[in-house]
């Protein structure tokens, strides 16, 4: 029963302050009783995996920010700082170093995820949407971080992706020189690159809100393995304690290859030229991007060619950004009204392709520009695209099985 | 039905307490020792630390004169009084009150005053140059020529820190 | 899904193997005791690796994040660090320069010298590409076209180093009396420099295992704690079948 008015006689201290700001009832609603299906796999995990993965970005970074310095002249001692004279510096920082790249294997697990199952078809498009804009933030937000060491493969990969936007016709270039603050990447992009990597995350942060906003929400919840619509009681149970020890299994589960990354690798995914200051008189023999954006890069590096008056530079471009955002449309583009790929057999042989293919784009993405690769990009890059153009027609032909009609 | 349900979950709880006791336990000590390194990294680092010693070159002084030097963050006065001030820093000795102290127990060498220069009641620095004292800028506290406060609101003398005379003309603070 | 788990794991591995080997000739792999999971700093190693990085390295190449006082934390005492110091006419807190500025450098070489701190994790190979490096000038084979500014080296990248070979048998008078032939000066100075590059190295390895033995634990408990959970949802379910 929802009381119209704040009770005039408070029965508790706890009453009086929840009729005034009802947060405890919201946060018991949502973390504690919200009903979540009883029949998720441990791929639901990564969820709250990403969550975790965020908010320790977010605290390892504060931390980092108390001892780096965003100055061209003396970020790159700054991070020697870190390392060896800051109590734990080196901790923290390779937890920051090598937390970026396991929280892009979260977010792409938790991605493949809402494909196999069709979470993104109604009623979730938008929950699905603000996933999509994470995704473009985490991606923004772990380029602009990069930068910030300030060694070759920071300073390099910083010249080549922000010379992107030059594509733009007309204003391109003098929008690159706006976001440089001058005629190369220098120092003042240093700076603002680090304003930028400190604002983000908390962008982030409510973009995150809003997703789990859209999947609280009583008319949407949780999707599930079988795809169908739950609507009895009994095929749920509280958040708490069941997903919440579900979800602590798999975080632990997770920390195992993590720290031990932390502890003996740290620098395993990263490049060795990022040790080396940054010199803008010699760029590096090979430039990589993180493994984290290969897929995308041999993606952009695979459109060579011109058509009519576009030239292949401006394509590229557009063939990158359009392989992320043509997630925004897969919910209009998969016309099937069957949501998990354990009933769509067309599908989910298209979904495991889909899966090896993008493991061979970023195969690709590491390798030189040269044949043959840049063939096999191609190919690979149309197949990437005919995924989501199949959709609809797949739809059409695909004799899904039989949908249970109960977990 | 229910009350078998509800029996099973009652031979459950035990165990399930026990166990779920533990984890938590097990868990919450780890999340504990976890914020450590966050916490200790706001320490002093290694390279603060390094600067645990400042040295002084006493022959730069000139008689009635104050030098200020910097040890691990703070300012330090070294002055090298006068024979009157050191009279008057003498004579002063019956007559501080807030917080008696000698000059003698202030000095190792009578010429030569070391001490703080953060006055005690909310850490500025006074200003030096007045004839006999210090002045604190932020709320008028005032210091005599042994550092000693002759008015409030500073509650204690400035403090000495620690420091030998290497040889005559050189000290090491810290 | 199990399958994109296990795929994910290969890529993974697969895609940063192809980083790591980005090299080019294939290092000869040594024996690194700093690659022990409870390795810790040899004392000894470390002074040997100084006394040729000082008397050696130091003529050309700075380490500019290291000073005398960071052996204090492999087992120096303050009096053998101050001692070391002074008879390098230095305070135990100065950064090791060179004794070649960056100017006579340019003069010279085009560009100034690279500061060696970190750079056994600024080559691809690491420690072992450094050792490679030292002990790789030979003659060059016949029909190389070497330039005069060049120096012949089997692991460099192309071949042509400008740098001549640092390291000459009997060049440094070990203070235990080792031999100091050019292996094993070349073995001592990687050694040193694994250091200066890593400092943290040996506690962050000591550390990772207890931490991993404690999360290993955390999740045994939380495997259990989880089935026990979920037991009662589990037998509903198979009541309800």
């Amino acid at each position: 029963m929802a009381k119209k008015q704040v009770n005039p006689n408070p029965s508790s201290k706890l009453e009086w302050f929840e009729d005034r700001l009802p947060i405890i009832s919201f946060m018991k609603a949502e973390l504690v009783d919200y009903p979540a299906p009883k029949n998720l796999n441990y791929a639901w995990n990564f969820g709250s995996l990403a969550g975790v993965a965020l908010i320790l970005q977010i605290l390892t970074g504060f931390f980092l920010t108390m001892h780096y310095k965003a100055d061209a002249s003396l970020a790159f001692d700054s991070i020697q700082h870190i390392m060896r004279d800051v109590n734990w510096g080196w901790l923290i920082r390779n937890l920051h170093m090598v937390g970026a790249s396991f929280f892009f294997i979260v977010v792409y697990m938790h991605i493949g995820r809402g494909l196999y199952y069709g979470s993104y078809k109604s009623p979730r498009e938008i929950l699905w949407g603000m996933g999509v804009v994470i995704f473009f933030l985490m991606m923004a937000t772990a380029f602009l971080g990069y930068v910030l060491p300030w060694g070759q493969m920071s300073f390099w990969g910083a010249q080549v992706i922000t010379n992107l936007i030059s594509v733009i016709p007309f204003v391109g270039e003098d929008i690159v020189i706006w976001i440089w603050g001058g005629y190369g990447v220098n120092d003042a992009t240093l700076t603002r690159f680090y304003s930028l990597h400190f604002l983000l995350p908390f962008v982030i942060l409510g973009v995150v809100f809003l997703h789990m906003w859209a999947l609280h929400n009583r008319k949407v919840k949780s999707n599930n393995p079988t795809g169908i619509d739950l609507k009895k009681d009994t095929d749920f149970v509280p958040f708490h304690p069941y997903y919440t020890v579900k979800d602590s299994f798999g975080l632990a589960v997770y920390m195992l290859p993590f720290l031990f990354m932390v502890f003996y690798m740290p620098d395993y995914l990263g490049h060795t030229d990022n040790y080396i200051p940054a010199d803008p008189m010699t760029t590096p023999a090979h430039i990589v991007p993180e493994w984290y954006f290969l897929p995308f890069y041999a993606i952009l590096r695979a459109i060579n060619f011109n058509i009519l008056f576009l030239d292949s530079k401006l394509l590229g471009v557009i063939a990158m950004v359009a392989s992320i955002a043509i997630l925004f449309f897969l919910p209009k583009l998969d016309k099937s009204k069957v949501r998990s790929a354990r009933f769509r057999p067309i599908y989910k042989v298209m979904f495991w392709v889909f899966i090896a293919n993008f493991f061979f784009l970023g195969w690709l993405g590491a390798k030189p520009a040269e044949a043959p690769y840049t063939q096999l990009s191609q190919i690979a890059t149309a197949l990437y695209f005919s995924f989501f153009f199949a959709l609809p027609w797949v739809a059409k032909i695909e004799k899904t099985k039989p949908l249970p009609t109960s977990i | 039905m229910a009350e078998k349900v509800s029996k099973k979950d009652n031979v459950d709880h035990g165990k399930r307490d026990f166990l779920s006791g533990t984890t938590k336990v097990f868990g919450a000590a780890g999340a504990a020792c976890a914020c450590y390194p966050f916490i200790k990294s706001m320490s002093p680092s290694a390279k603060v630390e390094a600067q645990k010693y400042t040295e002084v070159d006493l022959s730069e002084i000139a008689e009635g004169d104050t030098k200020k030097v910097i040890w691990r963050g703070k300012a330090v006065f070294v002055k090298h009084r006068t024979q009157s001030e050191i009279d008057l820093a003498k004579a002063g000795d019956k007559t501080v009150s807030i917080d008696p102290q000698t000059d003698a127990d202030r000095v190792q060498r009578p010429q030569w005053l070391v001490t703080i220069a953060h006055c005690t009641h909310l850490g500025c620095v006074p200003i030096d140059g007045s004839l006999e004292n210090w002045a604190c800028p932020c709320h008028g506290s005032q210091f005599d020529v042994s550092g000693r406060v002759v008015k409030g609101p500073a509650p204690k003398n400035l403090e000495i820190p620690p420091y030998t005379f290497i040889d005559d003309t050189t000290i090491k603070i810290g | 899904m199990k399958k994109l788990l296990s795929l994910l794991t290969i890529f993974t591995l697969v895609a940063s193997q192809s980083f790591a080997a980005s090299g080019g000739v294939a290092l000869p792999e040594q024996p690194w005791a700093f690659k022990n999971v409870k390795a810790d700093w040899d004392k000894e190693k470390i002074y040997r690796g100084y006394q040729v990085a000082t008397q050696v390295c130091l003529a050309c190449h700075g380490f500019k994040y290291i000073k005398h006082r960071d052996l204090m934390k492999v087992g120096f005492t303050e009096a053998e660090v101050k001692k070391l110091a002074e008879e390098m006419e230095m305070s135990i807190d100065d950064t090791f320069k060179s004794a070649l500025s960056d100017e006579d450098a340019i003069a010279v070489y085009a560009k100034p010298l690279p500061d060696l701190s970190v750079m056994n994790k600024a080559r691809p190979g690491g420690a072992d590409y450094t050792h490679a490096l030292l002990t790789g000038y030979e003659e060059a084979p016949a029909g190389f076209n070497l330039p005069d500014s060049g120096y012949y080296n089997k692991y460099f990248p192309g071949h042509v180093i400008a740098m001549p070979a640092p390291l000459s048998e009997g060049q440094i008078d070990y203070f235990d009396g080792t031999n100091a032939s050019v292996a094993q000066m070349a073995k001592d100075v990687t050694y040193f420099m694994q250091w200066t590059a890593e400092p943290e190295l040996a506690e962050r390895q000591q550390l990772g295992v207890y931490v991993l033995l404690y999360v290993f634990i955390l999740a045994v408990l939380l495997y259990f704690t989880k089935k026990r959970i979920w037991s009662d949802v589990k037998r509903k379910r198979e009541g309800d079948e």
